[in-house]
This record gives structure tokens, C-alpha cells and sequence, in this order.
């Protein structure tokens, strides 16, 4: 059911690699290859090979040559290397290591031996594969955040300055092939390519002073005066003032970057430029490009002032010095990549955005560890992501899972402090050592993800977490998204989820009712009369009034209004009505609502029922029963949650377990009753259990003929009732009693018209707790034996 | 003749294939695929042809084979004829190949008898 890793087995003797493949056994898919030019020939048309066992000593490529290859074209970061080989040499080992191989198996095979490295290889590199995922991901977010900030400030400038639409992205295009072609002239300004990403992002705010220049300045067709243009000067200063005064650090890099370039990008090599003066090298780096692509985009645009020059205009006029003048080194860059210039803004005018390939390589550069150490910036990015995800893991009490189906490894990482062991990796290949899922639980687990596909990737199930060394276990709601390759054929890669406590996690089905909201009466009574046997809760209210509505069979409202809050039990409006925003906003949403007693999960569904604006209620108090999502069902685990379970088959009353469950309910009931049915085991002996039970049905159906709806009548023991009644004065309590006791003497028992059974009741009114009421009641009640068919209060 | 009577009679350790390779059926197999394998056949024309590399790496696949296998006997004569063929050296001695062929035809035979 999981997917199969997939060997290269690369050795020249047929034997060999026949023993490899036995002793590994049907758990990998093998390809095989009988030298290391043939390898090097898989490794590029297969894609999902998983690992590679690597002899030495072959015809046509030796396996150094296979590592060789592997380094030039980076394979080796992806693909584990476990080397094969007789040859025990100190040197051939520390070369293979060298050459980048995770693991080394020496001759004679030992069928324990090479198992185990493979699965540790495969585990390794698996753990190396989620790290570089995740590293590529959040460099990635990170850098699409920064990239819409300063978007979004540099077309607040442009749009102040008329200027050309895509005068940003002009300069930052050229700024990034100078720097490019810069670096490979020279290594005096020693820039990464994370310096080249970070000084043409900052570009982009290198004219954000023009803000604060007036419209008639900027916009001025003809020459400015003296005084206009010193005016103009100061948005170098004023753009350097506002990131200056921005609310981050200043050594932020990007910030710094850009201050530097808002600054000093009119100044020039000899000096002559503004706002400073400064001179040569005095100008850094990236103001000193930043300058050169400025006025190349500005020759080459139509400005307020000017029409265009075409390239080779523009190029000639800033060689000759007649924009005033440049770094001699940046000049080169200028004319070598001038080509590449003329070509990438054609293409950025095209639409064409680079920033997601610049990432990646930014990523792939960091993981190669290639970089020189202002890599910083990007590791403290890491960081800062790890601190902010386990931050917010730790804040909804998540319990992380990373599942990777090549290697079956399962880690959990727990932010809640509530595992015996806190964080760890799982082997599930490991059949004896793997314990933190049952072995039923880890089957269905697999089995739903594997059959998840790339749009419907989502299962959520409960899992039990097990630490059988301290005996600690614990049901979860597991959520899981499972990770599918964006290959055009994708493939199955593992998953990620969290572990919730149960009770947060409850899903409720899906309403068969019509987007719109509009239903009739009619059909809105039969919907509700089947939710009413999903939720403990279903109502319709009228939220601006505060009044439930009730609704006749035939889907006509009812005159009698009650008001909506009191069965949440709290006395008072609620304080975050849902359904007030839902009648508002024509709309469904869902809440918690506590009660004094028991959570209940409530949703809110705005209706128009016959036109008339309403909102339906459903609540479901909150349990062990959950719902189930998986392969887009739902289903119930425990279904007994509905009232059915509680009623007693034979009577129709409650079973005793009602009583229990629900008792903080029935605390509230007036008064309380014992009826016992006399000499009961006389009639079940002499007329048999069918008459026996007619009995029990018969006396239930008389009790509860007399008493109100909202009375409960529990069967306690065999011939044993209990009931309970809310709402009683004082004085009627002992005559409805007595009218039972008469009732059950009188009454024909259908079929059974010759046994008249007789109650004896005991009944206490106004007492508290009901255990203590039950334990009264019941004393009276024996009292009441004494005569038989007898009322004792 | 059983497969540890084979291992006796060809010089093989028995025990210690067994415990590697983790049971019977699979050692039994392997051991009759020697007979199609045509390493030390390989062997022999390379050095009839004076090609050095690729007999001296058939002698090192070969002795790489009678490791995995526990050929115990055929594995010491093909790594002597492996160090001496080593760097591609002319192979001098032709001794050493008639002692490896010798123990090749021994094991054939003896597979042959295997039940």
C-alpha cells in the first residue's frame, strides 16, 4: 500500500546484484545497472530512484566516476549513496566519502547489515529532503512578502511622478544583469547572490523622495530653475530620511540597501553629483549601479521633458560621459551586457517576472552551503519562520505530524508539552520498535492517505497516540493533508497534519437545504424533523426579537413565541449572537456555546421560509461522537448519540443510563417518584416474560399519560421506574400519584385482560440531590410495599 | 549431497553464508547461480587476450562473488591473482589463474551433485 522506494543497484557481476535484490526483499523496486556508464543512463531517465548501491571496481564508468558524475550535476544532493566493495582500502573509503556517499557496506554481504544501512539512507535523506522543502518554502513566502511591499511603495511613486509604468521594474532589471555581469569581472566588491537579489529589490525605492516633491516640479515639461531643481535634489535626502525613519532597524539589510541607493544614486565617480559630494569608491556599490541603470532607463523613456533615445543613443551618450560620470568598471558591465539588457526588458515589458526562478536559486544556493557568510540575513529569516511556527502550533495546542511514505517515517512534534516524550522520529517499517500507533490505526491511516489524490488530499480520522513504556495513551483527532509531487503524473509523497483534542475538532454534515436560503414552511418542518435526529438543538428564531418560531406540521407558523435564550441556561441574551450577524448578512456560521453544563458546537443558518427572514439553530452538544471525513464521506464513529440510545426497548421510557448521563439536567426536577410494580415476579413466573413485559409497557403508558411532556420517566431496575417531574405545584404532587397508582389498577391490559398488576409509589417532593431524592423515595416506597397498591409522600 | 556437505567438500563456510544471508533456500539459490555466471570464463579470455584491465577486474569481481557466497577456497586464490594483476599488470605467474580455475571447476562439479 505504500509507495516503493525505488534502488539502483549498480555492480558488473549479474550474481551480485541478484543477491542484493533477494536480500532487500519486495519492499523496494530495483533497477539495476551493470556499469557506471549504464548508471549514469538511468539516473537521467529515471526520476524516482530513491537511492543508489554503488560498487567500486566496473568496466566502462568505475563507481568514482558514477560519484564524479553525480557532483557535477548535483545528483548527489538528492539521491543517497551507499557504496559497495571488496576493497577495504582506508583511501578508497575516506575518497568515496569525500565523493559524497552516505554509507559504505563492505564484502561479504551480511543480509542484517545491508538492510539496515539502506533504511537508514533512506531515512536520512528523507529527513534532508523535508528540510530542503521547507527551507525553499518559507524563503520563498518570505520573499514574495517583501516583493508586494516594495511594489506596492514603488507605485505609490510612480504614480506621483507620471513616470513610464514599468520605470521599477526597468531599473531593477538592469541593476541585477550589471551586478551580474559585475561579479564576474570582478570579486573587489565580494556580492553574493543574495547581495545582487537584496540591491535589486532595494531599487526599486530608489526614488521614493519624489513624494514630498510638488506636482508642478515633477511634472514640468521644460527646463526647471535653480531653484526648482534644488527643490528636485532633495528627494535623494527626503527618500533617505523616510526609510531612515521607517519603524524597523536600520541594519536591516534591504532597509540599509536602500537607504544607501534613495541617497547616493544622483551622486557621481568624479564627485560632481548631489546630494554629497561624495567621490570614487566613497559611493556604495549599489547606488553606484543603481545611478548607471537610472539613467539608462531614463535616456531610453519618454519623459515629460523628452522623448526617447533609442539604445545605442543611450548608450553612447552615458560611455561619453554626457550624463556626467561613471565607475569605468560599471561602464564595461554597461556595454558587455548591453545586449542582455535590451533583451530582459523587452521581456519584463512582456510581463515577465524572474522573482520566482531568483528565489530558488537563492534557496538552492543556500542548501549547496555555497554561500559566503552574508547569508545571515536568510538563516535569521529561518529562524524567525521556526520561531513563529512553533509559536502559533504551540497557541492551537498542536501536535504536529509529518508522515513520509518512501521511508514510512512518522515524526511527531509536540508544541503542547503534553506527550510523555515530546518530540520524535518513528520508523513504521520497525514493526516491533514502532508503538505510538496502534498497528490497526497506522494500517488506517496509510490506507486513507494513500488513496487521498492531489485536489482531495485531506483525511481526518481519530488516532490514538500510545507510549507503552509509561502506559500513557490518548485519542486524537488527527487532520491530514496529504502531499502529492506536482509532477504531471503526481506521485504520493507523505503527509502533514495535526493532532487535535477531540472535542474541538467536531464536523457537522452538510445542510440539505438550497443556497439561496429560500424554503417553504412545509419543507422546512420535514428537514427539521430529520435533523432533530442528528442534533440536540434545532430551532428556528427571529434573532432581532429574541423569539423562537414555532413551526406547525404543515409549515405554518405557529402564534405562541417563546423567548430564544433561556435554553442556553445563562439568563441573558447571548453576548456574540451569531445568528443576529447571520440574519444580517444573509449567511451560515458556526460557534461554541457553553452552558453552565456542556459545550454545544452551534451553527447558524440565515432562511427565508415563505418570506419570511429567519434563522435556524442547530446545535449539537459536544461528546465523545464525532464526525468522520475521508475520501470526501462522512460518517459517524458513534452513532448511539441520539436520544434512541438512552430509551429503554420494552417501556419506551428511559433506560437508567439517561439518568446518569444527562443528571445535571435532572437535578432541576420539583419532585421524584419510586413506582415499583407489585409481586411482579409472580406474574412473569405464572403468565410468562411476553406478559411481563406487556405489563411494563402497559404501566409505563399510564405514567406517562398522566404527566406533562417535560417529565421524564426512567426505567430504574427490572420492575423499577423513576420519575421525575418538573414543573409541579405542591399540592398536585401526591394526587397525580395516587391518580397513577389508581390508573395502573383500573386499566385493561390489552390481551392480558385477566392480570391486574398494582404499583406501590414513594415519592419526595423538593429534593436535592436527586441521588439522595431516588434513595428517599425508594424508602417510601417500601413503605408503601407494606400495603401494596399504596402512595407513600 | 546437501548444501553443507557441498560447502565441505568445496571449501566453503557453511555456518557463516547461512547466518548472512539468513536462510537455507536463498544460499542454495545463489550457489546454483554460479553456474551461469561468467565472470571466471570472462576471466580467461581477458588474460588470453592480454587485456589487464578487464582481467584484473574480473579476478575482483570474482573474488567479490566468492565472498558474498562463501567460497572460502576460491576466494583466496583470486585475490592473490587479484594483487597481482593489480594496476593492470601483466599477469606473470600463470599459476595463480590455473588455481583459480581449478577451484571454478571444482565448485561447477559440485554444484552438479547438489540435490
Amino acid at each position: 500500500m505504500k509507495e516503493k522506494s525505488t534502488i539502483l543497484i549498480v555492480d558488473d557481476s549479474e550474481l551480485n546484484r541478484t543477491i542484493l535484490a533477494d536480500i532487500l526483499g519486495d519492499e523496494y523496486n530495483f533497477i539495476e545497472a551493470e556499469n557506471g556508464a549504464r548508471a549514469i543512463e538511468l539516473l537521467r531517465t529515471h526520476t524516482d530512484i530513491d537511492l543508489i548501491l554503488l560498487d567500486m571496481v566496473m568496466p566502462e564508468m568505475n563507481g568514482f566516476d558514477v560519484l564524479t558524475a553525480m557532483n557535477n550535476n548535483r545528483q548527489i544532493e538528492d539521491i543517497p549513496v551507499v557504496m559497495i566493495s571488496a576493497e577495504n582500502g582506508i583511501e578508497h573509503i575516506e575518497r568515496a566519502y569525500d565523493l559524497g556517499v552516505t554509507d559504505y557496506i563492505s564484502r561479504p554481504f551480511d543480509r542484517m547489515v545491508v538492510r539496515r544501512r539502506v533504511v537508514n539512507a533512506l531515512i536520512l535523506a528523507a529527513k534532508q529532503k523535508r528540510l530542503m522543502r521547507l527551507a525553499a518554502e518559507q524563503i520563498y513566502e518570505k520573499e514574495k512578502i517583501s516583493d508586494l511591499m516594495i511594489n506596492i511603495f514603488s507605485h505609490i511613486v510612480e504614480f506621483r511622478n507620471g513616470e513610464s509604468g514599468p520605470h521599477v521594474l526597468h531599473i531593477r532589471t538592469i541593476t541585477e544583469v550589471l551586478l551580474s555581469r559585475l561579479v564576474q569581472k570582478t570579486d573587489r566588491y565580494s556580492l553574493t547572490q543574495e547581495d545582487i537579489q537584496l540591491i535589486s529589490s532595494a531599487s526599486a525605492l530608489h526614488d521614493i523622495g519624489k513624494v514630498s516633491i510638488p506636482d508642478e516640479i515633477i511634472n514640468k515639461p521644460g527646463k526647471l530653475t535653480k531653484e526648482e531643481f534644488e527643490i528636485m535634489k532633495s528627494h535623494t535626502t527626503v527618500g533617505a530620511d523616510i526609510l531612515h525613519d521607517l519603524p524597523f532597524s536600520n541594519e536591516e539589510p534591504l532597509l540599509k540597501t536602500a537607504y544607501e541607493i534613495a541617497r547616493w544614486h544622483h551622486e557621481r565617480y568624479d564627485g560632481r553629483g548631489y546630494p554629497d559630494g561624495l567621490t570614487g569608491e566613497e559611493i556604495p556599490i549599489a547606488a553606484q549601479v543603481v545611478s548607471v541603470a537610472d539613467v539608462y532607463d531614463a535616456l531610453t523613456s519618454v519623459r515629460c521633458y523628452k522623448s526617447a533615445y533609442d539604445h545605442e543613443t543611450a548608450l553612447r551618450m552615458i560611455v561619453n560621459g554626457e550624463c556626467g560620470m561613471f565607475n569605468p568598471l560599471l561602464l564595461e558591465c554597461l556595454l558587455d551586457a548591453s545586449l542582455q539588457i535590451r533583451e530582459r526588458l523587452r521581456e519584463a515589458n512582456e510581463g515577465y517576472m524572474h522573482s520566482t526562478a531568483h528565489t530558488q536559486q537563492l534557496s538552492t544556493e543556500m542548501m549547496l552551503k555555497q554561500a559566503t557568510p552574508q547569508v545571515g540575513r536568510s538563516i535569521q529569516a529561518l529562524e524567525t519562520e521556526r520561531i513563529k511556527t512553533d509559536f502559533f502550533a504551540k497557541q492551537s495546542c498542536g501536535i504536529q505530524f509529518d508522515y513520509d511514505a518512501a521511508t514510512r517515517t512518522i515524526s511527531v512534534t509536540d508544541h503542547t508539552d503534553t506527550l510523555p516524550f515530546g518530540s520524535r522520529l518513528y520508523d513504521a517499517t520497525d514493526t516491533e520498535k514502532f508503538t505510538i500507533f496502534s498497528k490497526d490505526d497506522l494500517h488506517r491511516l496509510e490506507n486513507a492517505l494513500y488513496v487521498t489524490t492531489r485536489d482531495a488530499p485531506d483525511v481526518s480520522m481519530p488516532i490514538t497516540l500510545r507510549f507503552p513504556e509509561n502506559g500513557w495513551e490518548h485519542e486524537y483527532m488527527l487532520a491530514a493533508r496529504a502531499l502529492w509531487s506536482s509532477d504531471a503524473k503526481p506521485r504520493y509523497l507523505g503527509a502533514v497534519g495535526q493532532f487535535r483534542e477531540m472535542q474541538t475538532d467536531i464536523m457537522l454534515p452538510e445542510m440539505a437545504l438550497p443556497d439561496s436560503g429560500a424554503v417553504t414552511g412545509r419543507q422546512l418542518a420535514d428537514s427539521m424533523q430529520g435533523m432533530s435526529r442528528i442534533f440536540d438543538v434545532v430551532r428556528l428564531v427571529d434573532p432581532k426579537r429574541g423569539e423562537i418560531l414555532q413551526l406547525n406540521a404543515d409549515g405554518t407558523f405557529s402564534d405562541r413565541v417563546l423567548p430564544c435564550s433561556p435554553v442556553w441556561n445563562h439568563g441573558k441574551r447571548c453576548s456574540r449572537c451569531i445568528s443576529c450577524r447571520c440574519m444580517e448578512d444573509k449567511t451560515h456560521m458556526s460557534k461554541l456555546e457553553l452552558t453552565n453544563e456542556c459545550a454545544y458546537q452551534l451553527i447558524s443558518r440565515y432562511l427565508l421560509v415563505d418570506g419570511r427572514e429567519c434563522v435556524l439553530e442547530l446545535g449539537s452538544r459536544l461528546s465523545d461522537s464525532v464526525w468522520v471525513t475521508s475520501g470526501g464521506r462522512q460518517f459517524r464513529l458513534d452513532a448511539s448519540h441520539g436520544e434512541d440510545f438512552y430509551l429503554d426497548p420494552v417501556t419506551g421510557a428511559y433506560g437508567r443510563r439517561y439518568l446518569e448521563d444527562q443528571q445535571p439536567e435532572l437535578e432541576k426536577a420539583e419532585a421524584l417518584a419510586v413506582i415499583d410494580i407489585d409481586n411482579f415476579k409472580e406474574i412473569n413466573d405464572e403468565y410468562g416474560h411476553l406478559a411481563g413485559d406487556a405489563v411494563l409497557r402497559h404501566v409505563a403508558n399510564v405514567i406517562l399519560a398522566r404527566v406533562n411532556t417535560a417529565d421524564t420517566l426512567v426505567r430504574y431496575g427490572g420492575d423499577e421506574f423513576v420519575l421525575l417531574l418538573s414543573h409541579i405545584p405542591a399540592e398536585k404532587f401526591r394526587s397525580t400519584l395516587e391518580r397513577i397508582r389508581g390508573a395502573v389498577y383500573t386499566t385493561e391490559i390489552p390481551q392480558y385482560e385477566n392480570i391486574h398488576p398494582t404499583v406501590s409509589i414513594g415519592g419526595v417532593y423538593q429534593a436535592h440531590p436527586l441521588v439522595e431524592a431516588i434513595r428517599r423515595a425508594d424508602k417510601l416506597m417500601y413503605w408503601a410495599k407494606q400495603k401494596r397498591n399504596d402512595v407513600q409522600t | 549431497m546437501n548444501l553443507e556437505e557441498f560447502y565441505a567438500q568445496i571449501g566453503g563456510d557453511y555456518a557463516d553464508t547461512l547466518q548472512r544471508l539468513c536462510n537455507e533456500n536463498m544460499v542454495k539459490k545463489f550457489v546454483k547461480k554460479y553456474q551461469d555466471d561468467p565472470t571466471c570464463a570472462d576471466l580467461h579470455n581477458a588474460v588470453l587476450q592480454q587485456d589487464w584491465e578487464a582481467a584484473f577486474r574480473g579476478a575482483h569481481t570474482l573474488k567479490g562473488v566468492a565472498q558474498n557466497l562463501g567460497f572460502e577456497r576460491l576466494y583466496q586464490v583470486s585475490a592473490v591473482l587479484t594483487e597481482a594483476m593489480r594496476g593492470e599488470k601483466p599477469l606473470e605467474d600463470r599459476s595463480l589463474l590455473d588455481a583459480v580455475e581449478q577451484q571454478d571447476a571444482a565448485i561447477r562439479r559440485a554444484i552438479s551433485e547438489l540435490e
